[in-house]
């Protein structure tokens, strides 16, 4: 075997002992036996021992430039010049370059770019002026042990390449000089061997002309900072320490969000009165959004403002084409700049830095793999689909396969020198793009609970055949046979779970009997069952462009609680005596038994109150609800209710192929609102009664004021269109809102409305007597108090406002629970949350299929902008209610400069874009990622010099907003 | 291997160590030939192959844990060495099968019991305790390739050779969030140029010269007798197992004198407290000459070749 062994060019093994340590710290021998070999080539082309062994570039040309310090030469690099200078190399001027086995693994480890550089011109461009020689297989120049004991390991490695070479190279009169960057190691090596020089020294030293060009590329390097990893985030204090702090006041607790603009930026809200700290750059100390985090507020010195300016992750890659995304240190990376808005003090809002975590939120997020230019590289980049989520570093040896599926990855720790959290990956989702694994994308990162019924729900179901029997009842108070009133229901086209209907009936002298008559879902769904516990879970039925997840099963949701045409059916009903005027002479609440006559759509029932011929008691039951609605309405804005606008679009969907055919845009009819004054009126009502009878436990819903502060964005823009927007009251925000109308912008008001919308906080369900009874009150409404009770099919809320309502009027038991003030404030919290999921996860869901609609189209629309960014415009396209960023470059060539303080952008001087102003745009499908398309806006008119690329801020991916 | 012996044979060598001659020519107190090698396992953080006679054979492997627990409950520091004997079935035809897992057992808690006071008997294993929460876990596995009799005092040397032979990387404690400490390997070269695995880790050693030797002494006929053959414990009528470790200041009077940690008697057969006496004395007497030889032969031993395993 020995024999074997020689022939084949092995000179000896040595057993090569490394200790590692992995993620989590646990410590790791590990053993190779390397075989060192003496068949590897030294490159030099006159060398006879070699010759046969490699292709020997080294001074197979002399070096036609002569060094000033050494004769014959060729130069041994050391890693950290290759990773500084790595451009320098493709000067011609540095010849007979070695590059060490060790150096390379080096580079390899620490600069991606300098890698790709030096591979290409080991292997490619420069083969004849780069030598790779394998110093640590090669028998003479590697050894276990080390020999030199002021040496780095590093520099031993490239000394005793140095050393042998110089004996190997003896007879040929080649000296092989050492090239260093650091000037600490070339002192160490300087002791054991004679030719170790800086890499400037060199080039100052050789006899050519070319060499000043040399200096000046180094001297722009040499200035850039040396980015030294380490640690980059603070230390958390610890547990006592926080604990101590928030005791005493100078910690705070809070909920950790992002800014959905800037995710360099992060605001924490510290108390109840809606105080926010601003937290930005390395204070958010890893902190991922969601995480309830321990606050500190830093010195005022130290204070800083919102940068305003669009910094997306995937905007910022687009921008600089970064592909180092593998790398661990990008040393070009803008994510180390500090945030310039230091500059602008006077603006400052008070600053806080993040010093401990108090509870994570992490939870496994969907996303994908970043490609990675490293081949074969085991350590990947993971891009959540939720834009407020980090990447996240995994390590994976199925890149390739992982690389086109959706995958989902959770997040294991952040160590304190990673930029990254670290994670691991969990598991696929499918194929990338597909509509099934989009959808379930969507569904998972918003929580929403979309399996199918179980078993013990579906048993919960009463039969198919069910008929309605007026004998049985489940309180003191009978069930109401109202089957020979002339009820209809109203409702958008295609509607299978009509919870509502409505009847009008003149019963006297100015005097109107209106009922409001809701499913009678309590009746079905009783508490305790499987089927209570799986509705409560879900909270809310979902509705995405192509899918209906129900909150509860088909059968219910679509047949026996569905009140439709010609069935008999169970109600709840509200019925009010009121006078021409809308005067409520008195309110009545039972449970009934229907027959709707009609179930209509908006459209139809327009149709028909507008139709002179229908004289039915369809027809003048509608156009009595009609007259009465108009009159609650007017009463209603009168009080100060807000007219508000979203942005709402639906899709005309093919339902075979599931793909979107054209966009819906809505048409509002005065039926809308008609049904809506009912149903405001009943949930308004029913409230007022529940409150009544269950102070303390009544389920309601409420609508904070909002602060005043947080109406600057509306008022700014307002002011720059000339308007003037009070803030003091409900009532003086309507009103001034209706004022806002431009004649030569008729969006104008629409996109005012939008912006008030946004300055809002949600509506929030809550127990009665858990805040303050004046803090009831729905501002959004206009109204003191309010709940949900006309939609029980599809909100959970409306089930247990059923039940109380029930309770209450003796209809039906006082089930256990029901009057429980701590219970009922977990089912809050719980459909809050859902309501907010799935809201977020129906416009998801739109702009997923807006992409889907636009695959292979362009069109050009009319837009608003939104705002204008330091950076860029955000526009909002109405048709398909998307809103976008388009990045602009603003330079002084082009003469395009961003004013924000006066919200516009300016082209030479002259005003060419201002806030709420249209703008025409191209809306296109940009395909060039294959694994990411997105709509991509192109701004048309007014052409701007310097417009670059454009961005979609709805998210690419349809997530995430 | 199996021996059966009839009587007239077993006599033979009852009479024989009675008369203080054993058939292969040892006196009752010597030992067979021992042969100690160390680093024969590259993956392992320490190991030690003892060959005893024609032969024992048994081959120890160290591996170690860095092991964090909760600082806050345990205070007092654990025993860090963990046993482990397992008999090939190959050693034996007794050891097929399942044969050996109960005899492997009483072996392994024998170890622990003699080594149930590792950190007075090791000075320096107090170091295995890095920082609050952390510290390295040692765990011994010992494999029996060949049984040919006085497999636990073979054990035994292995156990020494190992532990003499295991590095431990040294930890620098760095401190991390909330208080809390991790530990990094100490790397006293810088890297430059090299990544940091490449790096050599500082490493330590254990103390090793006061580690209890475990013997078995057994009785034949009236004989007491040091390391049995095969062939002779078919003849014992009870056996002991003795752990004796060196005490710390033994300097004073020449004679060094060794503590029992551990007896344990093996197999059927009653003894009277006289005869346990005269074990033991002969425990003590024959540890003297095992220590001193191998201290020896640690102090001594070339390590081998790298790359070659101890199977070449």
């Amino acid at each position: 075997m020995d024999l074997n062994v020689k022939q084949s060019g092995i000179h000896s093994v040595a057993l090569h002992t490394t200790y590692f340590q992995n993620r989590s710290g646990k410590v790791y021998k590990r053993a190779e036996e390397r075989y060192l070999r003496n068949d590897l080539s030294c490159g030099l082309a006159q060398c006879g021992t070699c010759k046969d062994f490699g292709t020997n570039p080294l001074l197979k040309i002399e070096n036609p430039v002569r060094n000033a310090k050494v004769g014959r030469h060729a130069l041994i690099v050391d890693s950290t010049s290759l990773i500084r200078f790595y451009d320098l190399f493709d000067s011609s001027l540095l010849r007979d370059l070695i590059v060490t086995q060790t150096v390379w693994e080096g580079v390899k480890a620490k600069a991606v770019p300098a890698y790709k550089k030096m591979n290409s011109l080991c292997y490619e461009d420069a083969k004849d002026r780069f030598h790779v020689f394998m110093n640590e297989f090669h028998c003479e120049t590697f050894s276990e042990s080390s020999k030199f004991e002021d040496l780095s390991r590093g520099e031993e490695l490239l000394l005793s390449t140095a050393l042998y070479l110089k004996t190997h190279w003896q007879k040929h009169n080649v000296a092989p000089v050492v090239l260093v960057f650091d000037e600490d190691s070339k002192k160490r090596m300087e002791n054991h061997y004679q030719h170790v020089m800086y890499l400037k020294e060199y080039i100052q030293n050789l006899e050519d002309p070319g060499k000043q060009a040399l200096l000046d590329q180094m001297a722009a390097y040499e200035s850039s900072g040396n980015g030294n990893e380490k640690q980059i985030f603070d230390e958390y204090l610890s547990h006592d320490r926080i604990m101590e702090g928030i005791a005493s006041g100078t910690i705070k607790r809070g909920n950790f969000s992002v800014s959905r603009e800037n995710y360099r930026e992060a605001t924490v809200i510290i108390d109840d009165q809606l105080t926010s700290w601003f937290i930005t750059g390395n204070n958010c100390n890893r902190a991922v959004n969601g995480d309830t985090v321990a606050v500190q507020l830093l010195p005022e010195d130290q204070w800083t403002a919102p940068e305003k300016k669009i910094r997306l992750r995937d905007v910022e890659e687009y921008v600089k084409t970064a592909d180092d995304m593998g790398n661990e240190d990008e040393e070009n990376d803008d994510e180390n700049d500090e945030p310039k808005a230091k500059k602008s003090k006077k603006m400052t809002v008070s600053t806080a830095k993040v010093v401990g975590i108090i509870k994570r939120n992490w939870r496994e997020y969907c996303g994908m793999l970043l490609p990675s230019t490293v081949k074969g590289a085991r350590r990947h980049l993971f891009c959540p689909a939720e834009r407020l989520i980090p990447r996240i570093r995994i390590e994976t040896e199925q890149a390739e396969t992982l690389s086109q599926q959706r995958i989902v990855v959770a997040i294991d720790h952040w160590p304190r020198d990673s930029k990254y959290p670290l994670g691991h990956y969990v598991r696929s989702i499918g194929e990338m793009g597909s509509r099934e694994t989009e959808n379930e994308v969507l569904l998972l990162e918003h929580d929403i609970p979309h399996a199918p019924f179980s078993e013990s729900v579906l048993d919960c179901l009463p039969r198919e055949e069910w008929e309605p029997d007026l004998t049985e009842n489940r309180g003191p108070l009978p069930r109401v046979d109202l089957r020979d009133l002339t009820i209809c229901s109203v409702d958008p086209l295609g509607c299978t779970d009509i919870d509502d209907a409505l009847h009008c009936k003149q019963i006297g002298e100015d005097l109107f009997e209106v009922g409001v008559h809701i499913a009678d879902v309590t009746h079905f769904v009783r508490p305790g069952t499987a089927i209570d516990d799986e509705a409560a879970l879900r909270g809310t039925t979902v509705y995405l462009c192509d899918r209906r997840i129900d909150m509860l099963p088909c059968l219910l949701s679509s047949n026996l609680c569905s009140l439709r045409g010609e069935e008999e059916r169970y109600a709840f009903s509200c019925i009010w005596t009121m006078t021409s005027s809308a005067d409520i002479q008195s309110v009545k609440y039972h449970k009934s038994l229907i027959k709707s006559k009609a179930a209509l759509t908006y459209e139809k029932a327009q149709e028909i109150i507008d139709d002179p011929k229908e004289q039915n008691d369809v027809a003048l039951g509608l156009r009595g609800l009609m007259k009465l609605s108009k009159v609650l309405n007017a009463r209603r804005t009168g009080n100060g209710a807000l007219t508000l606008a979203s942005s709402e679009v639906r899709f005309d969907m093919d339902w075979e192929s599931r793909t979107p055919k054209k966009v819906m845009e809505k048409q509002h009819l005065d039926t809308h609102s008609m049904v809506e004054e009912f149903m405001l009126l009943a949930n308004i009502s029913v409230a007022e009664k529940i409150l009544e009878e269950y102070p303390d436990c009544a389920l309601l819903r409420r609508h904070p004021v909002p602060l005043k502060e947080s109406y600057k964005p509306l008022v700014e823009a307002a002011r720059h269109r000339g308007f003037e927007i009070i803030v003091e009251s409900g009532k003086g925000l309507a009103d001034s809102l209706n004022r806002c109308v431009d004649k030569k912008n008729p969006m104008l008001n629409r996109l005012l409305r939008m912006l008030t919308t946004r300055c809002m906080t949600q509506a929030v369900y809550f127990s009665a007597g858990t805040v303050p009874v004046p803090q009831y009150q729905h501002f959004g409404l206009a109204c003191a108090i309010y709940t949900h009770f006309t939609s029980p099919i599809r909100r959970y809320a409306d089930v247990i406002v059923h039940r109380l309502l029930a309770a209450a009027i003796g209809a039906d038991d006082i089930q256990s629970g029901l009057l429980n003030q701590a219970r009922c404030t977990k089912i809050c919290t719980n459909i809050n949350y859902r309501h907010k999921q799935a809201q977020y996860a129906g416009r998801a869901s739109v702009q997923l299929n807006v992409v889907r609609y636009f695959k292979g189209k362009v069109e050009t629309c009319e837009g608003f902008v939104m705002g204008v960014r330091n950076n860029g415009i955000q526009v909002f396209v109405p048709k398909y209610g998307l809103e976008s960023i388009i990045v602009l470059q603003t330079s002084a060539a082009s003469g395009t400069t961003i004013d924000v303080e006066e919200m516009s952008v300016k082209v030479n001087g002259d005003v060419v874009i201002k806030e709420l102003e249209p703008v025409t745009v191209r809306i296109s499908v940009n395909e060039k990622n294959q694994q990411r398309p997105r709509v991509e806006l192109q701004l048309i008119k007014p052409a701007i010099p310097g417009l670059s690329v454009d961005f979609d801020l709805s998210s690419s991916e349809g997530l995430g907003l | 291997m199996e021996v059966h012996l009839s009587d007239d044979e077993k006599l033979f060598l009852i009479t024989g160590a009675e008369a203080n001659i054993r058939n292969d020519g040892r006196s009752c107190q010597d030992f067979r030939q021992i042969i100690l090698e160390r680093g024969v396992l590259s993956g392992t953080n320490g190991s030690c192959r003892v060959q005893l006679g024609q032969t024992t054979d048994v081959l120890a492997g160290i591996k170690l844990e860095l092991e964090s627990y909760d600082a806050e409950t345990e205070k007092e520091p654990k025993q860090p060495i963990n046993f482990n004997v397992d008999f090939s079935a190959n050693a034996s035809s007794q050891f097929a099968g399942k044969g050996g897992d109960e005899y492997a057992e009483e072996l392994s808690a024998a170890f622990q019991a003699a080594y149930s006071k590792a950190l007075d008997i090791m000075p320096n294993l107090a170091k295995t305790q890095l920082a609050d929460g952390y510290r390295w876990k040692i765990n011994v596995d010992i494999s029996v390739l060949q049984w040919d009799g006085s497999v636990s005092d073979a054990i035994s040397i292995a156990i020494i050779g190992a532990l003499s032979d295991l590095e431990f990387p040294e930890g620098d404690v760095a401190p991390d969030d909330g208080g809390k400490v991790r530990i990094v390997l100490k790397r006293p070269k810088v890297a430059g140029n090299v990544r940091d695995e490449n790096v050599q880790v500082a490493m330590w050693k254990l103390d090793v010269m006061r580690c209890p030797l475990l013997l078995t002494i057994s009785k034949i006929g009236t004989a007491n007798l040091v390391d049995c053959t095969p062939e002779e414990e078919c003849c014992i009528r009870s056996q002991l197992l003795v752990g004796l470790a060196a005490i710390a200041d033994s300097s004073e009077n020449n004679e060094p004198n060794y503590d029992v940690t551990c007896v344990k008697q093996v197999g059927g057969g009653l003894l009277e407290m006289e005869s346990i006496q005269e074990m033991l004395e002969l425990a003590a007497k024959s540890v003297g000459g095992l220590y001193g030889a191998l201290a020896k032969r640690l102090k001594n031993e070339e390590m081998r070749k790298p790359g070659h395993s101890f199977l070449l």
